[in-house]
């Protein structure tokens, strides 16, 4: 085997191993705080002003419910404006919001209306008139459960006055179909990771859905970034520059719709994978910086290695599947596709010698860890943990991860040419 | 200004845990390449024995003049040697593909091998004379270093599964030429001047072979009339 190949695939199984037990550590080590953070009542004494900003571009399929959930939340009414930002929709996406506040006159709900400048440009504008003293924004296309923003500002109010953002625990509105319920799983992932992130102050995005921050931090510091590709993480990434706190609340559920195509999954991550990467490029004086504790030191750099590990990816895939498959239609083609005589004397044998034992144990530990990891995330979502839970976790790591890989590399080509798209 | 503080410790210990699992799997990776070399030792000898008890054989059958009587009894050990060396074989080079700390011993033992191979195909002419046995051998020469010999193996493999015992491949490998000049000796028998070549009753192709002439070749070698042809 070339040696080349070989060296790569060992420093991609070490960093992935380094990082894997890393987050285990974590959560060990973090296991306290964990379970104090479950056990906390939600007593608030005086309840900020907070201004929900809902941007909305064509989402006439989903801005009924969003805006119902956020009608729908527990919270002192005259705390709470909600200003949803129709972004020159050409749909009924604007009509929808009109007649929803008109139903709807106990809630204090704005409408802008203007022709489409995009989401960071949306939120500065709303930013300009919102009175309250924390501000969320909710994508149009995710819906908050009752108490989610209860638990949003209860962790504003007892986390200190650096703290900026309160980032949700998100997942995937009523998955249905494999690649949905595959994303779910991604989601609950990411939950657990930034959990423990957030103990290492190191979150590097503050999702659409429903992140929680102080105006005054936001505003301040110049807005959202309008020429950004992720203006999210790019806020997120401010913040933690200006050594602000970042808190993930555990259990502030959001929902939001999953793309329920490859095309759909391709057209999101493109977006997510390139804005990430040039954030990652703009905020680079972070990377291996000790001044930034954790987030320079583990997650920049694991960000990073993310890219190589989905370019490792594909390079495996191609080399251990794509290539031989490729090969063996050669070699039938060569016999006349004539597998009779293969078959026939075909007799199984098993010859302990033969299997290549470091890179099975390898592999073996990559599960090991992986299986750990999933159901851990499963339970910290307070989702069933069951076999069939578990089940997903294969076409997670054998199909869904490769594909996301390929639209990874392909993001990483198309921004080396200086292809990027706006959103 | 929130101060940030890391604990060096946890990316210690982190890290140390992280080393010992991969050394743990290099170890395996270690104790299993020598465990190969040992195997292949193992059969080799076995295959020594095997042959000089063929020698034995072949030897009391030329002194008696019992031929057509041992007949029998040499045809079963020379194809049960054969298959047995085939797929020692296989092995060596598969082993000798992933080494990564046993290269030389893995060297020595394919050079073993190749001679194993001559010498068989020396029995297996003989035989077929004298015991009026009806097979086809083939002497194939090729090189790791040839781009398109493994179309010409995939071939013959395609052919020695359809026809087993009743063909006989004898792969040489002439990278080892400069080590074994028993090598180069046939090579020049056979005018080998280009790879890969194959050699049926002392008629060399050279170039890939493709599936429909080998097929004719094979066939047209047999002494007598085949199901398969």
């Amino acid at each position: 085997m070339n040696i080349l190949m070989e060296a790569f695939l060992w420093i991609t199984y070490l960093s992935a191993l380094y990082f894997a037990i890393f987050w285990l550590l974590t959560f060990i080590e973090k296991r306290d705080d964990f379970r104090k953070e479950e056990k906390r009542e939600l007593t608030i004494s005086d309840y900020p002003y907070v201004s929900i900003i809902i941007p909305a571009y064509n989402s006439e399929s989903t801005i009924q419910e969003c805006l119902s959930s956020v009608a729908n939340l527990d919270y002192p009414k005259d705390k709470l404006e909600i200003i949803a930002v129709n972004d020159g929709s050409k749909d009924s996406t604007g009509q929808m919001i009109r007649e929803f506040a008109k139903a709807n006159k106990k809630r204090n709900i704005r409408l802008i209306s203007r022709e489409n400048k995009g989401k960071a440009a949306s939120l500065n504008e709303a930013l300009g008139m919102a009175k309250g003293e924390l501000f969320a924004c909710l994508d149009s296309d995710s819906f908050v459960e009752r108490e989610t923003l209860k638990k949003m500002v209860y962790a504003f109010k007892t986390g200190g006055d650096d703290l900026k953002i309160v980032i949700p625990a998100l997942k995937i509105s009523k998955p249905k179909n494999m690649l949905q319920k595959l994303q779910h799983m991604e989601y609950l992932i990411s939950m657990f990771l930034n959990r423990i992130l957030s103990h290492l102050d190191s979150n590097y995005v503050a999702p659409g859905p429903f992140s929680l921050y102080s105006k005054a931090a936001v505003v301040d510091s110049g807005g959202f970034d309008e020429n950004n590709l992720t203006e999210d993480q790019e806020i997120a990434y401010r913040m933690q520059s200006n050594h602000y706190d970042i808190v993930h609340c555990h259990d502030a559920y959001v929902h939001t719709v999953a793309p329920d195509s490859i095309s759909g999954l391709s057209k999101q991550r493109n977006r997510w994978y390139k804005g990430g990467l040039i954030n990652l490029i703009n905020y680079r004086r972070i990377i291996l910086n000790k001044e930034y504790g954790h987030f320079g030191m583990f997650q920049l750099p694991m960000i990073f290695f993310l890219s190589i590990g989905a370019i490792a990816t594909v390079v495996f895939f191609n080399y251990y599947v794509t290539w031989p498959v490729l090969k063996n239609l050669y070699n039938l083609y060569l016999v006349g596709f004539d597998i009779m005589p293969y078959i026939k004397s075909f007799r199984p044998t098993f010859d302990l010698l033969s299997l290549d034992l470091a890179k099975g144990m390898a592999a073996f530990f990559v599960l090991f860890f992986t299986a750990a990891i999933v159901a851990i995330s499963v339970k910290n979502a307070k989702e069933k943990l069951s076999i069939k839970t578990l089940m997903y976790a294969v076409p997670y790591f054998m199909i869904y991860y490769i594909i996301i890989s390929f639209i990874a590399v392909i993001s990483l080509a198309e921004l080396l040419v200086g292809k990027t798209q706006k959103w | 200004m929130v101060t940030r503080k890391i604990e060096l410790k946890t990316y210690l210990i982190v890290g140390i845990i992280t080393l010992l699992i991969f050394i743990l799997g290099m170890a395996l990776g270690i104790i299993i390449d020598n465990e190969r070399v040992r195997s292949i030792e193992q059969k080799s000898k076995e295959q020594e024995l095997a042959q000089q008890s063929l020698q034995f054989q072949y030897a009391y059958m030329n002194s008696l003049e019992m031929n057509e009587a041992a007949c029998p009894v040499f045809k079963v050990t020379l194809t049960n040697s054969l298959n047995d060396l085939g797929e020692s074989l296989a092995k060596l080079e598969q082993y000798s593909k992933d080494t990564d700390i046993n290269r030389k011993e893995f060297g020595l033992l394919t050079r073993d091998y190749i001679l194993d191979n001559l010498r068989y195909w020396l029995f297996a002419r003989r035989t077929r004379e004298l015991c009026d046995m009806d097979f086809v051998e083939i002497l194939y020469f090729f090189s790791d270093k040839c781009d398109n010999c493994p179309d010409q193996g995939v071939i013959l493999t395609y052919y020695k599964k359809i026809y087993r015992e009743r063909l006989l491949v004898f792969p040489i490998n002439v990278d080892y030429e400069n080590d074994e000049k028993s090598i180069k000796m046939l090579r020049e028998r056979y005018n080998v001047t280009e790879l890969p070549t194959i050699v049926v009753k002392d008629t060399s192709y050279m170039g890939v072979v493709q599936k429909e002439k080998l097929g004719n070749i094979i066939c047209g070698s047999f002494k007598t009339e085949q199901a398969e042809c």
